[in-house]
């Protein structure tokens, strides 16, 4: 039950007869007398059986774009029926207005929409319809919350993608398609045709100028079809903040990055959440459904508060790839990789494929760093040196074994990854 | 609550059904016995309250700090009296024959204070009252005596017929005109509890500068009982004013020569401040109403809802907690030696001096960088740890000193 606002005006007109009547008593009785009308008017409310409710959101939408919740009640008893709803959603889903005034005759339906602005990934699960039905008077009526289950996935946002058509433009200079450089880059022979002025004379194939009467030239072009193979680490480091966000949300906006250019330059993409087990999976797509499906696979993915496993990461990596592939281990360097056995799982991993290790820096310890004045901050200057210092010995020791370790800032770490893996197929290092 | 819930084959939710608020209520009749029990009770109460009333001085009030007891008495032996709380309600139709008690004149204005003392008739004020005491003398006021029993002292005939009165030690202190007769005077500081004098209109005025004279609690003690009855029972009625704030009114009275208001009616001011009549039970509801919203507001609209939240610990976090593990330790030396390790660092990334170069090299490419003596360089990024915090700050500026002075090259 729940009484309206003309219920609480109603009782504050019983100052007039009390004024009136300059009669406590008077007061008394005027508001036990409206809350026995009220209570009579919740009684003769209709029940909450009457209404039946339904609420359809779209299967997905980006962080920072704007949908709706729709919300349709059909009146299922034989008389009119008036009344309040609420689609109540938790606030990350951002729902603006979300209390609507219903009145249904008979066996009508009425639909509401409640905009939905999610100002955070994952899955927004929805909660409870509450159902106001108003008493013949409005003074009073009956509530009753309904669960209808309702999930909103919301997808990255993948702010990184403005970071494509350069990176594109790049790939398309490397394939040789570009006008600008007739001669394309990397390793695997393409064609062969005549010399230009210009051209690298190292490239000329002898033998073929040998057998025509032209100088013939050999061109090359990045090798295509070969595995990317991303682990974005969902241990617990990437649950700390760096800027506004946890560290995971700039690696999943580095994995979308280079994921949509790994599968433009025809490469097969394989993405992994992994912790101590696989928390998301995405594999087999390629072409236009690849980010989709990425995007969707990667959207309930929440940091653990547990360490990872690097063993159990490298014997999923040995089961999923039977060839040479790029391995991109999207997690962060500090000096607990040492104590993990990441190290050596770095180095069996080089063996057979080629790892890139990519970490997000804090943007705060440039300015800790600087920090000067008093003891207090000289010490902290000196921890952030110590840190950097550690971090720099592991780096180096990654490095010793062959791989390649990006680090940058939150919002460079997807556009200098993408520009790693360019750089690997240019030199033809994949 | 799920239980109750069905979904339909096209996927509209509605509650199930079952048993509804009516047919519960119904059902359960220990309910009903305690919603008759708690009404039964509302009744009994309802009853007993309007028997009493919880104002001090007031003659319905049986609590120890009502005139109940005196005014039964009273009654008893044949005095009709009659409690008002706003002065117009005074309704006195014979002066002469009917004695006008304030009681709690606290509230009372300067204006309401000259039309009671205007009144011909007998007049008792009970306890402190400024406007009136201001109106009958100017130095007249209420202190505080440490004699509780007082002997009568004078000759006034209630005075000496009550012989003794104990009070609370409240008495009157000040002159009054020349007529006035001061009674049960205190040693301590010259106040005298009762005080007889005339008001402007030739009326008797009793001043009782302690109720305690006249209260349930203390009305048996000594003298008390006979001083108070023979106060409020010279004549066949007596009225009993009880001040409120949200009196405005003023006294009047209908003698031989026909009604009678206040003599100085032009002194009231016309002020925005007065309160019209039933102000008081106008606010009473609504404080009434009030409950009624806050029912209104407190009622949810739904339950709340979860939100899991992410983790909100800063990446920078642990090395601020290293830095007061340093600190708290005291480790300068330490400290010192990240620093100069970490410039060093710099320094040779500056100047082109690989990682792998040794302690010498870079010395000697630093000072050619920054113009100094090797050992001054020598002893800025390679020399003994700081023993101390200051030693530390010191350090700390000189490594500074030579950074600039490289990357200025």
């Amino acid at each position: 039950m729940y009484i309206t606002g003309w219920t609480a005006l109603l009782a504050a007109l019983g100052a007039i007869p009390a004024t009136i009547t300059r009669s406590q008593d008077i007061a008394w009785l005027w508001m036990f007398g409206v809350l026995t009308l009220a209570v009579i008017d919740a009684l003769a409310a209709p029940s909450t059986r009457s209404i039946g409710v339904r609420r359809e959101v779209p299967h997905a939408v980006r962080l920072t774009e704007s949908t709706t919740s729709t919300l349709t009640l059909a009146n299922t008893s034989s008389r009119r029926v008036r009344g309040a709803v609420r689609d109540a959603w938790p606030p990350s889903a951002g729902a603006g207005p979300n209390r609507h005034r219903y009145s249904l005759k008979k066996g009508r339906t009425q639909v509401f929409t409640t905009p939905l602005m999610p100002t955070r990934r994952g899955d927004r699960k929805a909660a409870h319809v509450t159902l106001r039905m108003e008493g013949p008077l409005r003074l009073a009526g009956r509530q009753r919350a309904l669960p209808v289950n309702t999930t909103l996935r919301v997808l990255p946002e993948f702010a990184s993608r403005k970071h494509l058509p350069a990176r594109l433009a790049r790939l398309r200079e490397l394939d040789g398609l570009s006008p600008i450089l007739m001669r394309g880059a990397g390793s695997e022979f393409d064609s062969l045709r005549e010399y230009v002025i210009g051209d690298d004379v190292r490239t000329i194939d002898w033998r073929a100028t040998g057998r025509r009467a032209d100088v013939v030239v050999r061109t090359y072009r990045p090798e295509r079809d070969r595995r990317v193979f991303i682990v974005v680490d969902t241990a617990r480091l990437s649950a700390a903040r760096v800027g506004d966000a946890p560290r995971l949300e700039s690696s999943i906006e580095a994995a979308l990055l280079l994921s949509a250019l790994a599968s433009r330059a025809g490469d097969r993409v394989q993405v992994t959440a992994f912790d101590r087990v696989e928390r998301a999976r995405a594999q087999g797509a390629s072409g236009s459904v690849l980010m989709p499906v990425l995007a969707s696979a990667l959207a309930p993915v929440e940091p653990h508060l547990i360490e990872t496993d690097w063993p159990a990461l490298v014997r999923l990596i040995g089961e999923r790839l039977s060839q040479r592939a790029l391995v991109v281990l999207l997690t962060t360097v500090d000096i607990a990789l040492v104590d993990s056995g990441a190290l050596q799982a770095i180095a069996a991993l080089q063996r057979d494929h080629h790892v890139v290790l990519a970490s997000v820096d804090d943007p705060d310890e440039g300015q800790m760093l600087e920090s000067r004045g008093d003891v207090e901050a000289v010490y902290t200057a000196a921890a952030a040196a110590r840190g950097r210092i550690e971090r720099d010995t592991v780096i180096a020791r990654i490095r010793k074994s062959g791989a390649d370790v990006v680090t940058a800032l939150p919002d460079d770490i997807a556009p200098r990854l993408a520009d790693t893996y360019l750089a690997l197929k240019a030199s033809g290092r994949l | 609550m799920t239980t109750d819930i069905e979904v339909t084959s096209d996927g509209f939710t509605r509650r199930a059904e079952g048993p509804g608020v009516r047919r519960r209520v119904a059902g359960a009749k220990w309910f009903l016995g305690i919603a008759l029990l708690v009404m039964l009770l509302a009744v009994i109460a309802y009853a007993q309250r309007a028997d009493n009333d919880y104002t001090p001085l007031s003659i319905k009030n049986y609590e120890p700090d009502g005139a109940r007891a005196l005014a039964e008495v009273a009654g008893d032996r044949g005095l009709d009296i009659r409690q008002i709380d706003e002065l117009s309600d005074a309704h006195i139709f014979d002066p002469d024959a009917t004695t006008l008690v304030i009681a709690n004149g606290q509230s009372l204005q300067a204006f309401q204070a000259r039309t009671i003392l205007d009144y011909p008739g007998d007049v008792v004020i009970i306890g402190d009252s400024q406007a009136l005491f201001a109106e009958l003398g100017e130095d007249l006021w209420v202190v505080e005596s440490t004699e509780r029993t007082l002997e009568a002292g004078c000759s006034h005939v209630d005075a000496r017929a009550a012989g003794t009165v104990t009070t609370s030690g409240a008495v009157i202190a000040g002159t009054t005109d020349a007529t006035a007769r001061y009674c049960f005077t205190a040693s301590d500081n010259g106040g005298s509890t009762v005080v007889f004098t005339h008001g402007t209109g030739g009326g008797r005025v009793t001043l009782v500068a302690d109720p305690a004279i006249v209260i349930n609690d203390t009305i048996d003690n000594e003298g008390n009982a006979a001083l108070a009855l023979r106060l409020i029972g010279k004549h066949d009625k007596a009225v009993w004013y009880l001040g409120s704030y949200f009196d405005t009114t003023t006294l009047t009275w209908t003698s031989a020569d026909g009604p009678q208001g206040p003599a100085h009616r032009d002194d009231i001011p016309a002020s925005t401040d007065f309160l019209p009549p039933g102000t008081g039970n106008a606010v009473f509801a609504l404080v009434l109403a009030m409950f009624v919203v806050a029912l209104w507001r407190a009622r949810r609209f739904g339950p709340l809802v979860h939100e899991p939240l992410p983790v909100v610990i800063r990446s920078s976090e642990s090395t601020r907690g290293r830095a007061r593990l340093y600190r708290s330790a005291g480790a300068s030396g330490r400290a010192a030696a990240s620093l100069r390790a970490s410039a060093a660092t710099r320094i040779g990334a500056r100047i082109g001096v690989p990682r792998s170069a040794s302690k010498a090299a870079l010395i000697a490419a630093t000072a050619r960088a920054a113009g100094r003596s090797a050992a001054e360089v020598e002893a800025i990024l390679y020399g003994p740890a700081p023993q101390s915090e200051s030693a530390m700050m010191d350090l700390v500026e000189q490594i500074d000193t030579l950074e600039r002075e490289v990357h200025r090259t």
